[in-house]
């Protein structure tokens, strides 16, 4: 058994677990199904083929950076194209597309992000498919995106641990809080001694990783994919844990651990 | 001779870096101005994205330093032979132009997977290393070359991954500082291995 772990962070992130209505709400943490369709865009799955596998896979995701919710106010109408009469000139005013006929004028969403969120996940699974999944991100066939599809990922590269714990590698990955793009200021302030990082870390784990650790909470989130073809998605349920870890210590700025850099042959 | 190996980094992806990394003719102006090699050696590249871009050079001698250069450089000296063993399997990156020249003098490139597969392994056999497996993917970049240098052209380069056997390892490090096959000035040539 081996471990994945990748950073999850970008300018929004957005995480529902819950049944979807004109108000979107994202949850405060990244949820399985989530990642299982992050890593099965990777893979080039498509909607007929089984997450079964993915599903398996055992789940932690460390909160470096709790980010800030921030809601989107989103009017969606019903557009279509004007039929015109071919024989008519057309007007210098005229429009090449009118509200559809019978839809209301503007369904009111609200949609929920998380600004600013930086979290770290670590899958655990069989040697065969931890791989692959590190090769599928490094170069995915479908693009990548945090929980929808406006939400575009930071560049990262996951980091393979001969481990099948995803808490304990997780409570060994260096501390990705410094979000890029405040990465100027928060360093500065690192530098000065002003900024704290925090001496532990909040890791939601699958509840039946979290055996024998200390707990903090505990929940059900219903976020097991089962079936995903578009209107009739179905989910099952999964147990969560919340568990608090010391910060790992690391060097000052260190980006996310790789594997060594320079090839065979090279002598300091 | 001692050879170096430089791991090119770009923390900062300015225009000037990313239309350079774009662009073959650029970075291989950009490279040999950079890393010098003297006379009896190459100077030999290979560009990645994993995910975030980064050069690796071989060179034949010291790098020569400009100060406008773009990117972080960290070098360290690069002596396979002593780590080769006759014998051993290691894993292995190649970006290469396999290809075969015509009774003519013109070249032929293959675009065929399995031809690519076999020019690896016929190469191979001549560096003195037994390909065990291998995956290739291969693209076709334009080459913008200014009139006097050939014009407008374009370059296969296709990228070997796998494992490899070492059967002769003076050969091998022969294949690793001089680079296999054409193209090593656009960043075709480099052999690289790993445990």
């Amino acid at each position: 058994m081996t471990t994945l772990v990748f950073p999850l962070a970008g300018t929004i992130q957005a995480w529902g677990t819950v049944e979807q209505g004109t108000v979107r709400p994202t949850d405060r943490y990244p949820s399985k199904s989530g990642v299982v369709g992050f890593l099965a865009a990777a893979l080039g799955r498509d909607r007929s083929q089984s997450l079964n596998d993915l599903n398996d896979l055992g789940f932690a995701v460390r909160v470096d950076l709790a980010g800030k919710p921030v809601r989107d106010y989103q009017t969606v109408r019903k557009r279509v194209p004007k039929v015109r009469d071919p024989f008519k000139p057309v007007a210098a005013d005229d429009e090449p597309l009118e509200l559809k006929k019978g839809e209301p004028t503007a369904t009111i969403t609200y949609r929920d992000y998380l600004a600013d969120a930086v979290f770290v996940v670590a899958v655990s699974g069989s040697d065969a498919l931890i791989r692959e999944l590190d090769r599928a991100l490094i170069r995915p066939v479908y693009p990548l995106f945090l929980g929808r599809r406006n939400c575009v990922p930071f560049p990262f590269r996951a980091t393979v641990f001969e481990s099948d714990s995803p808490v304990e590698v997780l409570s060994r990955y260096p501390y990705q809080g410094f979000s890029p793009i405040e990465s100027e200021a928060r360093r500065g302030k690192l530098r000065n001694g002003e900024y704290e990082v925090p001496a532990e870390l909040d890791v939601i784990a699958d509840a039946r990783l979290a055996k024998g650790l200390k707990t903090v909470a505990v929940d059900e989130v219903r976020d097991i994919v089962t079936y995903r073809h578009d209107r009739a998605r179905r989910f099952s349920v999964r147990g969560r844990a919340m568990i608090r870890i010391p910060t790992p210590v690391s060097g000052e700025d260190t980006p996310p651990v790789t594997t060594s850099d320079f090839p065979l042959g090279a002598i300091e | 001779m001692t050879h170096f190996i430089h791991k090119v980094t770009f923390p900062h992806l300015t225009l000037s870096v990313l239309s350079a990394l774009a662009d073959t003719q650029v970075l291989h102006e950009r490279i040999a101005t950079e890393f010098v090699s003297p006379q009896g050696s190459r100077t030999l590249w290979r560009l990645t994205t994993n995910p975030t871009p980064s050069l690796l050079v071989v060179t034949g001698g010291p790098r020569r330093g400009t100060d406008d250069f773009e990117g972080t450089v960290a070098t360290k000296t690069y002596a396979p032979s002593t780590v080769l063993d006759k014998g051993s399997v290691y894993r292995f990156a190649l970006t290469a132009n396999p290809a075969r020249t015509r009774s003519d003098g013109s070249r032929e490139v293959h675009l065929n997977r399995d031809r690519q597969i076999e020019w690896l392994h016929a190469t191979g056999y001549r560096s003195g290393f037994e390909v065990l497996d291998v995956t290739v993917r291969h693209e076709i970049v334009p080459l913008r070359r200014s009139a006097e240098k050939g014009g407008e052209s374009k370059l296969l380069r296709a990228e070997f991954d796998g494992t490899l056997r070492i059967g002769d390892p003076q050969r091998v490090e022969s294949a690793l500082l001089n680079g296999l096959g054409k193209g090593k000035a656009f960043g075709c040539g480099l052999l690289t291995l790993a445990r």
